[in-house]
């Protein structure tokens, strides 16, 4: 293992971690959905399949939120689409400078949950088999042991992804999608809940491979920080002054939760109105001349995805325009590509989407 | 520059002076055009300089009309000036100026002499209507509403000048104009923002120029389109005569051609129509020392065609001082008396003048003006308002005039000869009755008009019967003459004409005389008024030529018949009446004198036309009154059309609404349409929740109407996007909350609007319309599909 990565959750109320790790090291079956959460007394858990109501899963994600806030300060509305993206089974791509907190957000997201979490610094030199894992041959045995590699766990902290090389990317970003790992010909599933948290610094940056439109578009939503108000960085000062408050930082909910509360995003209703909302958002950016790369049908399966997280944080059980229209530039943003003339225009792509958004109508139903 | 906006400034200049152009109609001689475009000029460039200076339309206005002013000033105030700047006894010259000025133009018919009041007062108002044309087409950038002073100051013109104006003088103003718009829609198009158009190519910049390009060659098109439409038109189409809403007010003749400001009498004669509501408009005045009063002679007719008299072609040499020679079949024995007139304010219009005959000389005050060679009528190449004649009144003796009776003979006859071939049979009848065998000239021309005017039992009338009863007791409507000779009801045309005929009939040259009556006198000065107008045979006699008489019976119109047309003292044996005839034309000989005092004109005519004409006023005002109120009752059904409809419509839908969702859904639109009626319409991309927010900021809603708004937006998204079978509740109620809330803070227009004008209503005649044209569209479109299955089917047939 030459890229330096740590395990950061499974400490001693870890159960996911541990138990993740051994199954999927002996027989490569993902542990999430079928082994019990037991996680501590004060967390809601629930039993294993089946979907938390709306009010649990607003409740469970104002405590995640409130947490999250008290190390994170002043970027309420970046955590709430951090908790957004987890709850529509999406990836999470943080692009800022440096040292705006961006590998704090993961970390911090990572540390409420009672989950697995592994970080995986990207270098240059790091393999796709450190991503992936790589089957090694046990003297014991006299056989090939799979090496689950760091991809394992629920929460994966990739940190400054555009460093590494784009074939290692590409192995991480595969596994994103699939949901599964497959090497030497045996195929290893994922746990569940499973979410990346990606942390890259503006392609403008030296020493960076820039991440791939390909790439790009399957993370649900991209992040920027942007720099914390005074106010906030002297509370920031204040509050990092003797301890780091990610250490004293206890786990808010547990995997199970999460998984139950994903279940009843799922289950939030979508009509055929804001359905037909989401593809005409789609193809106003398709046919937009101030783009030159428009959403794809991801971004749609996306958007929809992100919108119904949006719904049930807002505790209503059908999804709103509203809804759509507050993930919209979050998950668009970075898989639309500008045209020269929109940049050198300086319209940011955000803003290209607003003025979409204005024009495109809502679809009422039965229309 | 720019500030100063130059060409449009120029162009604003350009069409003030052009509108001024048809003045030159008005006023004689033009010079007046340099002072005034002197002022536009100067309007002009104060406008530019000014505006380089200053963005307040106050004062570039103030100092533009102080340019006025001082240009005023420099060209009329001479002595009046204080270091070039006007003092307070300028008013008082330029207010004398202007009296002047007034005086003119209310004394001169057009062309009006142009004295200094006449080029100030129109050097100051054409200024005026430049700054206000300036201030609109260049201040307001609105040179469309620049096309009101415009075309006012040109109606001014075309209205007041009598006759229709050159169409040059409108192709030229609206020329200008559109010239103006062009130039405003060109530079507004140009000020759009850069936003680019939706296009994936890499075309945008030429497309943009298509764009304007395309913008100004549409706009030239409509422009010359509407420019050639405009003088073309009128061509194509026929001229209606003048209505008015209510009889009575500002009518002027329309049987004698004669028009507020000039006159001119009509030259063709259309026996078949009535003469309507004759005008009291004075023609002219005049002064004569001549004891006995003569008609004043405007034209001869001699060619009647198609049941009207037509003119002939002038035959006039035109000079200052014509050679007048008396008429060479005059006698010299012929008694005579010369006499004077002075014609002062006449309004007869070029080449018609009004004169008595025969005509010793003439002093028309400069104009130039001739006899025409073949009926020696007078004419003017210019309208002469004041001039004087010499002239002889003839007073032939019987012998003279009595001279054997010429039959009309042979084929090739002089057109004085001619008798209207259709009536001819009649004529020649009622000749062979009232003539008597062997009379002389003089006996049978005074047998005529003693049979029309007195013996025949003619009745006067202005109004023409359309059909006489044949002895079958069928009614005819024949031609006009013979029509004439048997209803024997008609005016001074018809008499005159059937007096030409039948002394055509009886061998005597006759031809037709138009003119006028001598008129009423007051202080020794006569005015002639529309109304006196008149027509008149004039019977060639030789040794003594051309001589007036007189058929017309004294009607409304008192005419009188020269004493050689009248019988000597024996009565004639064979006309019963002739002695009636004697005394009554011996009567209005005597009354001569009186029949030119107003007072002395028959009261119960008088009264009987006017108890005639208030109850026929009476009764187009009643006509009137109730077209109006039709014309009401329809208005109000046809603006309660498009409410009624917007009702009925939201009826209809709710009604057909499957579920309450559906249901939430029409009210949530019907009140996005009101609320949109009433001007409050959120961004296109809108969601419920952001209109609803949209709302509630743009109309103040708080308290209860903010919470019925809520209820609706809630009820909206529960029906649009709420998983199937969530209870939906009526929001009905509350959407009339609301829409009340809205209107009560929206200005009454938007009120008014959406109350009479609502979109839905429209949307509903729209949809209706469509329907209507569908059904009426589905025979012929199956009626094609069946075609053309016939013609696959004959194809695959052949195949």
């Amino acid at each position: 293992m030459q890229g330096g990565y740590e395990d950061q959750g499974g400490g001693p109320h870890g159960s996911m971690g541990g138990s993740a790790g051994n199954q999927l090291g002996t027989g490569g079956r993902q542990g999430a959905g079928s082994s019990p959460a037991t996680g501590p007394e004060s967390l809601l858990s629930f039993p294993a399949g089946s979907p938390a109501s709306l009010s649990q899963v607003t409740e469970v994600a104002g405590r995640l939120a409130r947490a999250m806030n008290s190390v994170i300060e002043g970027k309420p509305d970046v955590v709430h689409t951090a908790i957004t993206v987890l709850l529509a089974e999406g990836h999470l791509l943080l692009e800022d400078v440096p040292g705006v907190g961006k590998t704090m957000l993961a970390k911090t997201l990572a540390k409420t949950i009672d989950c697995s979490v592994r970080r995986v610094q990207f270098t240059p030199d790091l393999l796709p088999s450190d991503i992936t894992g790589v089957s090694v041959f046990n003297q014991d045995v006299r056989d090939f042991e799979f090496r689950p590699g760091a991809i394992f766990a629920n929460v994966v902290v990739g940190d400054e992804i555009n460093r590494a090389s784009p074939k290692t990317q590409s192995a991480l970003l595969e596994s994103m999608e699939e949901g599964q790992v497959t090497v030497d010909g045996q195929t290893y599933d994922l746990p569940k809940p499973f979410i990346v948290m990606a942390t890259q610094n503006p392609i403008e940056m030296e020493g960076t491979y820039p991440l791939p439109e390909a790439q790009r578009d399957r993370f649900m939503a991209r992040i920027s920080l942007g720099y914390p108000s005074s106010r906030a960085e002297v509370a920031m000062l204040d509050s990092h002054g003797q301890v780091s408050p990610l250490e004293t930082l206890s786990p808010v909910t547990d995997a199970a939760t999460i998984t139950a509360m994903v279940k009843a995003v799922r289950s939030v209703f979508t009509s055929d109105a804001i359905k037909q909302y989401v593809v005409d958002l789609s193809s106003a950016t398709r046919s937009s001349s101030a783009l030159r790369l428009g959403a794809s049908p991801r971004a749609t399966l996306h958007m929809l995805r992100a919108a119904r997280a949006h719904a049930a944080l807002e505790g209503r059980d059908h999804v709103l325009p509203d809804d759509v229209q507050a993930i919209v530039v979050h998950v668009l943003a970075h898989r639309v590509i500008p045209t020269g003339e929109t940049q050198l225009a300086r319209r940011s792509t955000a803003e290209v989407l607003q003025d979409l958004m204005r024009r495109v109508p809502v679809p009422a139903a039965g229309r | 520059m720019s500030r100063g906006r130059v060409p449009e400034s120029l162009l604003a200049g350009a069409a003030s002076a052009v509108v001024a152009w048809p003045i030159t109609t008005l006023f004689t001689p033009n010079t007046w055009v340099r002072p005034t475009l002197a002022v536009i000029l100067v309007v002009v460039l104060t406008g530019i300089a000014a505006r380089m200076l200053t963005t307040s339309w106050v004062l570039v206005a103030l100092s533009q009309l102080a340019g006025i002013v001082l240009v005023a000033s420099w060209l009329h105030g001479r002595g009046h000036l204080w270091y070039g700047l006007p003092t307070p006894d300028m008013v008082l010259a330029f207010n004398n100026l202007l009296v002047d000025a007034r005086l003119t133009v209310q004394n001169y018919a057009a062309p009006a002499p142009t004295n200094r009041g006449v080029t100030l007062g129109i050097g100051l108002a054409i200024g005026v209507a430049a700054v206000i044309v300036d201030h609109l087409a260049v201040m307001r950038r609105s040179p469309a509403m620049a096309g009101l002073p415009l075309l006012t100051a040109f109606l001014i013109s075309a209205s007041n000048s009598g006759e229709s104006l050159n169409p040059m003088y409108f192709v030229a103003a609206g020329g200008v104009w559109l010239l103006m718009l062009g130039r405003q829609g060109i530079s507004s198009l140009r000020r759009w923002s850069t936003t680019t158009p939706m296009s994936t190519t890499g075309r945008r910049s030429s497309e943009d120029h298509d764009g304007a390009y395309g913008y100004a060659a549409v706009g030239r098109t409509l422009a010359v389109a509407g420019l050639v439409t405009a003088v073309a038109l009128p061509v194509v189409i026929p001229h209606f005569p003048t209505r008015y809403l209510i009889d009575g007010l500002g009518r002027s003749s329309d049987a004698a051609g004669f028009s507020d400001g000039q006159i001119g009498l009509k030259t063709t004669l259309d026996l078949q129509r009535s003469l309507g509501n004759p005008s009291k408009a004075p023609v002219l005045s005049y002064t004569t020392n001549a004891p006995i009063l003569t008609p004043l002679r405007v034209g001869v007719l001699v060619n009647y065609a198609n049941d009207e008299w037509r003119p002939d072609d002038a035959d006039v040499r035109y000079t200052r001082r014509p050679d007048l020679q008396l008429p060479p079949e005059l006698d010299d024995s012929v008694p005579r008396e010369t006499y004077r007139i002075s014609v002062d304010e006449s309004r007869i219009e070029a080449p018609q003048i009004a004169a008595p005959t025969p005509l010793v000389s003439g002093d028309l005050d400069g104009v130039a003006w001739g006899l025409d060679r073949q009926t020696s009528v007078a004419s003017v190449n210019r309208t002469a308002s004041s001039y004087s004649f010499t002239y002889l009144a003839l007073n032939p003796s019987a012998q003279t005039l009595d001279q054997g009776a010429q039959g009309a003979t042979g084929a090739l006859l002089p057109p004085e000869l001619q008798v209207d071939p259709e009536s001819e049979p009649l004529v020649r009848d009622l000749v062979a009755k009232v003539v008597p065998e062997g009379a002389s000239r003089i006996e049978a021309a005074r047998a005529i008009q003693s049979y029309l005017r007195t013996g025949g039992g003619f009745t006067y009338s202005l109004t023409l019967p359309k059909t006489v009863t044949n002895e079958f007791g069928q009614s005819e409507a024949p031609d006009p003459i013979s029509l004439f000779l048997r209803s024997k009801v008609g005016y001074c045309v018809q008499f005159a004409t059937a007096m030409v005929m039948m002394a055509r009939e009886s061998g005597i040259p006759a031809r037709m005389a138009i003119g006028f009556l001598p008129g009423t006198a007051d202080r020794g000065t006569y005015t002639v008024r529309a109304s006196d107008a008149h027509a008149w045979p004039e019977l060639f006699f030789e040794g003594v030529g051309w001589l007036r008489f007189e058929p017309t019976p004294s009607g409304t119109q008192n005419t009188v018949a020269p004493p050689y047309s009248l019988a000597p003292t024996t009565p004639d044996p064979t006309n019963p009446s002739s002695t009636a005839s004697g005394s009554s034309s011996v009567s209005s000989n005597t009354r001569v004198d009186g029949a030119n005092d107003p007072g002395a004109q028959d009261p119960t005519s008088t009264s009987g036309s006017n108890s005639d004409s208030s109850s026929f006023l009476g009764q187009q005002t009643r006509t009137v009154l109730l077209w109006v109120l039709l014309a009401l009752v329809a208005g109000i059904l046809g603006s309660l059309a498009v409410p009624l409809a917007a009702r009925s419509r939201l009826r209809r839908r709710l009604k057909d609404a499957p579920d309450e969702a559906t249901r939430v859904e029409i009210e949530w639109q019907a009140m996005v349409e009101r609320l949109g009626d009433l001007g409050v319409i959120p961004p296109r991309g809108s969601t419920p929740r952001q209109a609803g927010r949209f709302y509630q900021r743009e109309a103040y809603l708080e308290g209860e109407q903010t919470q019925a708004l809520r209820r609706v937006v809630d009820g909206v998204e529960r029906s649009r996007y709420a998983p199937p079978g969530t209870t939906v509740t009526n929001v009905r109620p509350d959407t009339h909350e609301v829409v009340k809330a809205v209107s009560g803070v929206r200005r009454r227009k938007d009120r008014l609007r959406a109350a009479w004008w609502p979109s839905e209503g429209l949307l509903e005649w729209r949809e209706r319309r469509e329907r209507a044209a569908r059904v009426a569209r589905t025979p012929w479109d199956r009626w094609q599909e069946r075609r053309a299955e016939r013609r696959a089917e004959a194809r695959g047939g052949r195949s």
